[in-house]
């Protein structure tokens, strides 16, 4: 209950927040949205040309997908246990369960590639150095949230120590979720201001 | 203080602990049912009576006659979680009814059986330790009122459970019984006493204090003779009665067997907790009520830190735990989301399930124990175990279940129980019972045999509507002379009790072996064949997997346990995905760690410049 409380209240004001600075920077959510797949188009006929395991495609679609598996697991992870008040179970927990592997390598190869970029430099624009601080802070949420769920799955932690590790992973995943948002906008706001 | 002192003037001796934790010594007097003092040379002594022996002066009787033992769902309106049930079972008519006087969904009333309490305690008295049914006025019909006076009243039993005199003796308890013998049973199953005759065989004018004829010689009127060792001078006798009950005095109407398990009784072990020296009443207890904790979570009164989680977990408030030296389990690896649809029993408790559901005997089903008792594996009634379903919390849990087999006359949409008897006649006559005669179970039903039972039944009583048979989930009504029909039908739902025990050690518990366990895509908690038992040769060998029962999707269960054969993939790309990225966060906060000292440095320098 106290989880799904604090989960929903931070999604909504995240969203709030994402939507209300889309307006205030002229771009509506729809814009927004077809701009996106826009760009993504881009992305995947570079991706055709070049092949998708080229470095130039991973490059940009592990973003891409990082971001399409997160909303993935966010809506079957988020869905029983903020809504129904109830643990994950069923299909959704499968699903959830089938998406991860998706994500964190996705979430990998996109670090990999943009990891060295993120260090601060002197003298960049606020905007680059938010960005590059979303860019940490999903780092370490991932981390965080990667591990605290895969410490879980070996028999190494008794019954308190699990509910710690579901407990973080779960706390760990809406901060992980709401830096993405933010990190997307910024991301969005860049280009648009590049464009 | 006039509330004090009326209380002060009710209780008696035995009733409250002086804080004296030895055994008290019960060499006493004996009294039968008129109040008298038992004298053993009489030449036509009475038996002796419990109710006056043991609740005269030292207990209160009444007291004690609210325990769920002895109250048969008469004393109390909430008979809590489900139970196990009286099972009514008749070989000859293939008959297997699940009874209860108290409300438990899914069994059936013995009155609506016709069956009354003088018959119910006939049947099953010699499992049943007195009480309401057997003694109470209010509760018993007038239809057998001269045989209550012949048999005499099946008072509360105190010996069948602490008495631990190996004289004691049971069995003979379960024949006086069957004889109608009740107000002498106790004394003869004590072994101070030894019964002749038969109540049964008396005439409804059989009067106990007058002077009576024997019906034959081989039917001497029942009498009780008194051995004079266990008697001293002044007309005492000892008892060796124990607070604590001893475990085996609870076997004698608690066990339960694996059919085909250890056919070798040494090949066994006991409870885990009996292995480690507790006995059944360390968890089991009660006061003078005698309200035994059943020791479930969610019992009404009962005690928290006396449940599986209380005394090993004490997570709860109100738990104690390490009671008694309950270790708490550590559960490495365990997603808590199983504490939240599981028992503890599931993982630990109950006979190792194969690939399909076990037949098991219990005591008071199968008279196990008993004189002349059907050691046979397929002995009636047909009672399984486990089965995996939620219970009355939602958890799942491990159940005993039995189809419940009878004749009936659909009338409209609800259904009548036929009698027994009828029928018997007429099975008798038609089937080839002698098969399974010396095996104790049902005959074998084709569906020609059972289309002339139910034509022979139709025509028999001309009243009844339609005549069928429920068994195995299924009714049965006839189409022709040869042909059956089976469908479903509400009535032939099992009946299903939680079971608890034996608890096996933790290394032999569900999971010890890893997730595959449970969610392996042939495993036997979710996958396991369950067959519904029936006489009805068609039926035969129907079967249904566990999932069924726990009302969960075959196929999506299927499902989610093939995701358990990709799990060690799901885990390996984890660990290195996060051990890559672990390693990609240490060496840039080394990095920056370098840039900030060089940094420093070159302020440094700066500064002294």
């Amino acid at each position: 209950m106290i989880f799904s409380i604090i989960s929903l209240t931070v999604f909504i004001i995240a969203f709030v927040w994402l939507f209300t600075s889309l307006q205030a920077a002229g771009r509506g959510a729809g814009d927004t949205l077809k701009w996106w797949r826009q760009h993504y188009r881009r992305k995947r006929a570079v991706a055709h040309e070049h092949g998708w395991l080229s470095p130039s495609s991973l490059r940009y679609l592990s973003y891409f997908f990082a971001l399409d598996f997160l909303l993935l697991l966010a809506i079957t992870g988020f869905f029983q246990p903020v809504f129904l008040l109830k643990p994950m179970s069923g299909l959704l927990l499968l699903l959830h369960l089938t998406i991860a592997p998706f994500f964190a390598a996705a979430l990998l190869i996109f670090v990999l590639f943009w990891v060295e970029k993120q260090k601060p430099k002197d003298g960049e624009s606020s905007r680059h150095k938010r960005l590059k601080m979303c860019f940490w802070t999903i780092l370490v949420l991932a981390c965080v949230s990667i591990l605290s769920i895969g410490l879980s799955m070996f028999p190494l932690a008794g019954t308190q120590l699990q509910l710690i590790l579901l407990a973080v992973h779960k706390y760990a995943a809406v901060a992980l979720v709401v830096a993405a948002v933010v990190h997307a906008y910024f991301v969005i706001q860049l280009f648009m201001k590049q464009q | 203080m006039c509330a004090w002192t009326l209380a002060a003037q009710t209780e008696k001796i035995g009733d409250k602990a002086d804080g004296n934790r030895s055994l008290p010594v019960h060499r006493i007097k004996l009294f039968d049912e008129n109040g008298d003092v038992v004298k053993p040379y009489h030449e036509r002594s009475m038996p002796f009576s419990l109710r006056e022996t043991c609740g005269r002066e030292c207990h209160s009787y009444d007291t004690i006659s609210q325990g769920w033992h002895f109250e048969s769902g008469f004393g109390s309106n909430d008979s809590g979680r489900a139970g196990a049930p009286w099972i009514f079972s008749d070989q000859f008519s293939a008959t297997q009814i699940p009874l209860s006087w108290r409300a438990w969904p899914g069994t059936v009333h013995p009155q609506e059986i016709g069956m009354t309490p003088f018959q119910f305690v006939k049947d099953f008295g010699g499992f049943y330790p007195g009480g309401a049914l057997g003694e109470a006025d209010s509760v018993h019909s007038l239809d057998n009122y001269f045989r209550w006076n012949v048999a005499g009243k099946q008072e509360i039993n105190c010996l069948a459970c602490h008495e631990t005199n190996p004289a004691y003796n049971p069995a003979e308890y379960v024949t006086q019984m069957k004889k109608q013998n009740y107000r002498w049973a106790a004394t003869a199953a004590s072994g101070i006493g030894q019964m002749e005759g038969s109540a049964a065989k008396m005439p409804d004018n059989y009067d106990l204090y007058g002077t009576f004829d024997a019906p034959s010689p081989n039917d001497p009127v029942p009498m009780v003779f008194y051995e004079e060792t266990p008697f001293n001078r002044r007309g005492e006798v000892l008892f060796q009665v124990k607070r604590k009950v001893p475990n085996e005095k609870c076997y004698a109407c608690h066990s339960t067997a694996v059919v085909g398990e250890n056919a070798e009784r040494w090949h066994g072990d006991d409870d885990v907790h009996i292995a480690a020296g507790m006995s059944c009443v360390d968890c089991h207890r009660n006061g003078l009520n005698h309200k035994i904790t059943r020791g479930y979570e969610g019992e009404k009164n009962g005690i928290v830190s006396l449940t599986c989680a209380g005394c090993h977990l004490g997570d709860d408030a109100e738990s104690v735990a390490g009671r008694m030296g309950a270790p708490k389990p550590q559960h490495a690896g365990l997603p808590p989301v199983h504490f939240e649809k599981l028992s503890c029993t599931a993982c630990h408790s109950g006979p190792v399930l194969g690939n399909e559901s076990a037949d098991i005997k219990t005591s008071i089903s199968h008279k196990l124990g008993t004189v002349g008792v059907n050691k046979s594996a397929t002995a009636m009634p047909h009672v399984q175990a486990p089965i995996f379903l939620p219970g009355h919390d939602g958890k799942i849990a491990p159940h005993k279940i039995m189809w419940p087999s009878y004749w009936v006359d659909v009338r409209d949409d609800s259904i009548h129980i036929l009698p027994v008897e009828n029928i018997r006649t007429i099975v008798l006559q038609k089937s080839t019972y002698r098969d399974t005669l010396h095996s104790g179970d049902w005959p074998q039903l084709s569906d020609s045999l059972l289309a002339t039972i139910l034509d022979s039944l139709a025509q028999q009583d001309t009243t009844l509507q339609q005549v069928g048979y429920i068994s195995g989930g299924l009714l049965f009504t006839a189409k022709n002379d040869s042909e059956v029909v089976a469908q479903p039908h509400s009535a032939g739902k099992p009946y299903t009790w939680a079971l608890a025990h034996d608890v096996r050690p933790a290394r032999q518990s569900l999971g010890i072996a890893g997730c595959n366990d449970c969610h392996a895509y042939n495993s036997p908690f979710a996958f396991a064949s369950v067959s519904p038992p029936t006489p009805v040769l068609s039926a035969q060998g129907r079967v249904e997997s566990m999932t069924v029962f726990r009302g969960a999707s075959h196929w999506q269960t299927k499902l989610f346990a093939l995701a358990f054969y990709f799990r060690p993939v799901l885990k390996l790309i984890l660990a290195i995905v996060a051990l890559l990225l672990v390693a990609v966060l240490a060496l840039y906060a080394f990095k920056g760690l370098a840039t900030l000292t060089q940094n420093l440095a070159s302020k440094q320098s700066l500064d002294k410049g």
